[in-house]
């Protein structure tokens, strides 16, 4: 389920985010529902993410620099934004990914 | 019951010598000697010490050597600098990185931690840095790796979060089959507010620099090996171009080889003193006396006269240059220009405050190494011992000697001290233990005159003479005359001349005397 692909709207993408999760399973999921419960009620229709498990492609974590996990980019809109923990703390996400 | 506890016990015991501790050798000279045979196999080790000790050295040689010598392959993780710029950065020992990567034999990893203006909501792990290790360890089937080092960890993340997770990181390390070495900077809050590093690992090694006059020594102890015996002591160690090295010390005396051969010494009146024989090969000799007393010399011949007899000789000079002594020993009759020449005489000359003594010594044992020399020479010691603390000065020429021992050579060296010294001046004692052969040269003042005499203080293994002598330099070299009495006392220097010019012309005298009185019989005969 980790590498669940969630694309709402293609032709409308405002937010392009990769989410990076890996091991251990409970901080994963609680990252991975957070996230989408977040993307589903601010950005309905309005972004893509990307769940990617970093066991299964290892490459990714040396060329994302990755130590912390989960870890959440915002790749698009530029510039990249970088958040890290369960995104439990909803206000402090839309804060830092700058999302309206 | 006491007999079954016994064998229990026993029992015990032997289940306990099973588990010996297997070690992964660092191939650092010394390294191993101090840790009886390297880091723990399999396990994190904890290196640590302050900015600048070498801490990422050290790691990079263990890395190095391993891929080299062990054919172990290892990662090389840092947080600190990117991959070229620590080979650049650190010695390469003379290998071939390139190849080395090439081979899959190392590999080095970049881990950026510090992004800018990163956030956190919630909880979160460095599982990400796991995976990572993982990746690399496969990649080249790695036996060996290194974290240089954990303190950038620390400096972007939540304290409570990285303690339990670096109690992870290191357990889950020993499930790996890889040796670890993991490295972070000493702060003393940090270690108390982290304390438990050195808890879960299971060697720690602490590098320091210290600041003495001047003069910085590099110097390395073994905080705690779990299971297994290391030795305690703080150990110098340089990093030069061919690496990292501790001073090797441990428990040399144990493999001394003894020689009951001997060595002339170059002055004949001297061996005479010395059973006749002269020194013993693999003996330290020391000269003591004041300056101007003549110390020098007697070691200029020395060498000389082993390097006739084809001995390679290290003439370690640490006051005057090597052209110096050669013009100053011409002057008595000793040329030491022709053995340089031929290479059986070596000069080392460094002055005392270039380095500090470790260093010396390292740079003299490096140079004993290249040409493997049947004899040295440290003129004069006691300049070195400007350098540093006593007790350290001690320990370390004892080392230094011990050292020499194991190789058989035979070392002479020459101290400005002087019997009265030794009261004022404890660590000179601390010389004279380490010594075999001690000879004392005196000053005599006597009657306006200041004349030079010697004696054997002591001579470990031999019955030497008890005998004062006069210490006489001329231009063909160095005598020693049996001190002349008479009864207004002893009679040295100019007196002594006077004296056996009085003898000689008494002598010549009464032979001329007897000769007339001859001639004189014969005449009488003739005319009977």
């Amino acid at each position: 389920m980790h590498e669940e692909y969630v694309e709402k709207n293609n032709l409308n993408e405002n937010y392009i985010f990769n989410l990076f999760i890996s091991g251990n399973i409970i901080l994963s999921n609680r990252a991975i529902n957070n996230c989408k419960s977040i993307c589903e009620k601010y950005l309905f229709n309005r972004y893509k993410l990307e769940i990617i498990d970093v066991i299964k492609n290892p490459q990714i974590a040396i060329e994302e620099n990755i130590i912390m996990m989960p870890l959440l980019i915002r790749k698009f809109p530029k510039p990249e934004l970088r958040i890290i923990g369960d995104l439990s703390d909803t206000y402090k996400v839309l804060n830092e990914l700058d999302i309206t | 019951m006491d007999s079954e506890n016994i064998i229990i016990q026993n029992k015990r015991i032997q289940k306990e010598e099973i588990h010996i501790i297997e070690k992964s050798k660092t191939g650092i000279n010394g390294l191993d000697e101090i840790t009886l045979g390297g880091l723990p196999k399999n396990r994190p080790s904890l290196v640590i010490g302050s900015i600048g000790t070498g801490k990422s050295f050290l790691s990079m040689q263990y890395i190095l050597k391993g891929a080299v010598e062990f054919n172990e392959p290892g990662v090389f993780m840092t947080f600190e600098e990117k991959g070229e710029e620590l080979i650049v950065n650190n010695g390469n020992l003379g290998y071939d990185i390139n190849n080395l990567l090439l081979e899959n034999k190392i590999y080095f990893e970049h881990l950026h931690v510090g992004y800018n203006g990163m956030q956190e909501t919630g909880k979160y792990n460095i599982e990400g840095l796991f995976v990572r290790i993982e990746n690399a360890i496969n990649k080249i089937n790695a036996k060996r790796i290194v974290l240089d080092s954990i303190d950038s960890l620390f400096a972007n993340l939540d304290i409570y979060m990285l303690r339990s997770e670096i109690r992870r990181l290191f357990n889950w390390l020993k499930e790996k089959n890889v040796t670890a070495i993991i490295t972070a900077e000493i702060a003393e809050t940090y270690i108390t507010r982290l304390g438990m590093e050195e808890n879960i690992a299971d060697c720690v090694i602490e590098l320091s620099n210290r600041l003495t006059n001047q003069i910085t020594t590099r110097r390395i102890r073994i905080l705690k090996y779990r299971g297994s015996y290391h030795a305690n002591n703080e150990y110098p160690f340089i990093i030069d171009e061919n690496g990292m090295s501790v001073f090797p010390v441990i428990s040399q005396g144990l493999e001394q080889k003894i020689s009951v051969k001997r060595i002339s010494s170059g002055i004949k009146k001297l061996d005479e003193m010395l059973e006749n024989k002269g020194f013993f090969i693999g003996s330290s000799i020391l000269i003591s006396g004041s300056a101007g007393t003549g110390k020098t010399s007697v070691a200029a011949s020395f060498a000389s006269s082993a390097c006739t007899q084809n001995e390679l000789c290290l003439f370690c000079v640490f006051e005057e240059s090597p052209n110096q002594i050669m013009r100053n020993m011409q002057s008595i009759g000793i040329n030491l220009d022709p053995f340089v020449k031929s290479e059986k005489l070596h000069f080392y000359f460094a002055r005392p405050t270039l380095q500090n003594l470790e260093l010396h010594f390292m740079s003299i044992k490096e140079f004993i190494n290249r040409i493997n020399p049947s004899l040295i020479i440290l003129d004069p010691i006691t300049n070195l011992m400007t350098e540093g603390p006593n007790s350290d000065i001690r320990s370390m020429l004892t080392r230094f000697v011990d050292y020499l021992k194991t190789k058989q050579i035979t070392v002479m060296f020459t101290a400005a001290i002087t019997l009265g010294s030794i009261e004022r001046n404890p660590s000179d004692e601390g010389i004279s233990s380490m010594v075999d052969t001690w000879l004392m040269v005196q000053d005599i003042e006597l009657d306006g005159e200041r004349n030079r005499s010697v004696y054997v203080m002591k001579s470990r293994g031999m019955e030497h003479s008890k005998e004062v002598r006069e210490f006489v330099i001329t231009s063909e070299g160095i005598t020693l005359i049996p001190i002349k009495k008479d009864a207004n006392g002893i009679i040295v220097g100019s007196k002594r001349v006077a004296a056996e010019k009085k003898i000689e012309k008494e002598a010549i005298s009464t032979v001329s005397r007897t000769e007339s009185i001859e001639t004189n019989n014969g005449e009488v005969k003739d005319n009977s």
